[in-house]
């Protein structure tokens, strides 16, 4: 068993540390870097925060969207998807749904259908949007 | 951390935020960043950096980066469209050209029957442009012909001189496109209140409280019909929206049961009417800006009085030619309707005259042009035949603008963070 020395280990440390004293732009950029590096780390958080969420709601998203729509009929403006994430004034997230897709691939399906209730969004020559059945 | 950074000058980072400096290495080219509360321009060794502009935005590793200059010209200088529907048979013909002049005001279109005989295009070229320099009103607006590389035929005017240009027409033994139909054009801009409309989408959102607070009389921003909250297309006067105004009685019930009461419930109307971004519906979905500014700024002409080639789409040829040590041509582009609603999410110089106001003039200031939310600012999106999206200094929104009037070109790129 190798034996550590606790007065050497200590002594070693504070003399690293005074290698830095007095120094207070090496100081600086130490506690920069340990600020951008929580940042980043936050960053990485939050994306694996998104990527791991179990629900439907927090499915990646299309515009801000979730990719497939749920409602109870056909995509029209009065049935608002279950999942649609409507503007709300308080927090200014989300916009209002009505009834015509907001991203190309989006995918609407009809709850109450019993066949033909599956809808993808299209581009139109018109640079707008609309949903086909397939 | 801003007290840190106190204690040294030109703090490059990885990850920039709003306002930071952009710069870039002078050997490598490559972008790097400068926190903007550490930024000193004389203390940065310009033999090694050079700058460039600032962060407008950023997504993850994408960041938006503003050029430290910007300028004011005309969308497009001079339109041009191609003929057709000429015989090239060797034997006299005629074709109209149906245009507007001056004389009559602009008011009507003027035919002109243009005589010739050719058997090629260069042959109807020449002929095209000695009817053009012969006729008063066509030499006037220096109408001019030439071929493209594809043999097609471009016709083309000076647009300050032509003041209806856009209702050029051709009949009778031609036929014609509309004026640059290279440039497509849509209408629709979504918002957040789930309008598709047009023109009217908050971009400033400062600009537009200022803009709005007033109570106006015209029944656009004062509706005289009660109003629902998806049908609303533009703003809403905060005295019409509080039902309060000496011009209307009370149409927005509605709005405010939405929204809720008094001037809050109002500006939380107006955040209403922000574009929904991203969006793949309407103009919000072009956004490959380097595209559609390379397509515009490699249009090029001469003329009878213009000898050298010059450029057609003026606001184009300034973005795409911004180039330096450490730019190349075509590394910058005028800004879609998309890059501009996060542009000016930001902007607040302008309504408050501090330059300090917001990020982005803050380091602007520091480095070149500043962004004023009072100032017209082009997209490079066109919105109909004869207009271009353009964020409005008057109103905050996005408004449609005529292709020949002159605004602000704000020349923008998107970097990758490495």
């Amino acid at each position: 068993m190798k034996i550590v020395n606790d007065t050497s280990l200590q002594s070693l440390i504070n003399s690293i540390k005074g290698l830095f004293l007095g120094r207070s732009e090496a100081q600086t950029i130490i506690s920069y870097t340990s600020d951008k590096i929580a940042t980043t780390e936050k960053e990485v958080v939050s994306l694996g925060g998104e990527a791991t969420a179990p629900d439907y709601a927090s499915l990646p998203l299309l515009c801000g969207q979730p990719m497939i729509l749920f409602g109870k009929g056909t995509p029209q403006q009065s049935v608002v998807p279950w999942n649609w994430k409507q503007y709300d004034p308080v927090t200014g997230d989300g916009y209002d749904w009505n009834g015509l897709p907001s991203a190309i691939g989006q995918q609407y399906i009809n709850e109450s259908a019993t066949a033909n209730g599956r809808y993808i969004a299209v581009l139109q020559n018109d640079d707008t949007l609309k949903w086909i059945n397939f | 951390m801003d007290k840190l950074l106190t204690n040294m000058n030109n703090v490059f980072v990885r990850f920039p935020e709003i306002g930071d400096v952009v710069v870039k290495d002078i050997e490598t080219k490559t972008p790097q960043y400068i926190k903007l509360s550490s930024f000193v321009k004389t203390e940065l060794d310009e033999s090694v950096y050079e700058i460039i502009g600032a962060v407008a935005w950023r997504e993850h590793d994408k960041v938006l980066v503003v050029y430290k200059e910007n300028t004011s010209t005309q969308f497009m200088n001079r339109p041009w469209l191609y003929l057709s529907g000429y015989t090239l048979d060797g034997t006299d013909r005629t074709g109209t050209l149906s245009i507007r002049v001056a004389d009559d005001n602009w008011n009507a279109n003027v035919e002109k029957v243009i005589p010739y005989n050719a058997t090629s295009a260069e042959g109807l070229v020449e002929q095209l442009n000695g009817f053009f320099e012969d006729d008063a009103d066509c030499n006037a607006q220096d109408w001019y012909a030439n071929i493209e590389e594809d043999g097609s035929v471009r016709i083309h005017c000076d647009s300050t001189k032509a003041g209806k240009i856009f209702e050029t027409t051709a009949k009778a033994g031609f036929a014609c496109t509309s004026c640059a139909p290279e440039i497509d054009s849509d209408y629709v801009i979504r918002r957040k209140n789930g309008n598709n409309g047009g023109y009217g989408s908050i971009f400033s959102m400062q600009r537009a409280i200022e803009a709005f607070t007033p109570d106006l009389s015209p029944e656009t921003y004062n509706p005289s019909t009660d109003v629902k909250p998806m049908n609303v297309v533009l703003p809403v006067t905060l005295p019409a929206y509080l039902g309060e105004s000496k011009y209307q009685s009370d149409h927005c019930k509605a709005l405010r049961e939405r929204y809720g009461e008094g001037r809050d419930g109002w500006l939380k109307f107006l955040e209403s009417l922000r574009p929904v971004a991203p969006c793949d519906y309407g103009t919000m979905r072009k956004r490959n800006g380097k595209e559609r500014t390379d397509i515009m700024a490699q249009k090029m002409f001469t003329s009878r009085i213009v000898s050298e080639p010059k450029a057609m789409c003026n606001a184009a040829y300034y973005c795409s030619n911004v180039n330096s040590k450490t730019i190349d041509k075509g590394e910058f582009w005028l800004p879609t309707a998309d890059e501009l609603s996060y542009i000016f999410k930001t902007i607040e110089y302008g309504t408050n005259p501090d330059w300090n106001s917001d990020p982005i003039n803050r380091c602007l200031n520091k480095i070149g042009n500043t962004v004023s939310n009072k100032a017209y600012w082009w997209s490079c999106c066109r919105c109909s035949v004869i207009g271009a999206w353009i964020v409005s200094g008057n109103w905050g929104f996005l408004g449609d603008d005529s292709l020949r009037s002159t605004s602000r070109v704000l020349p923008v790129s998107l970097y990758t963070v490495r």
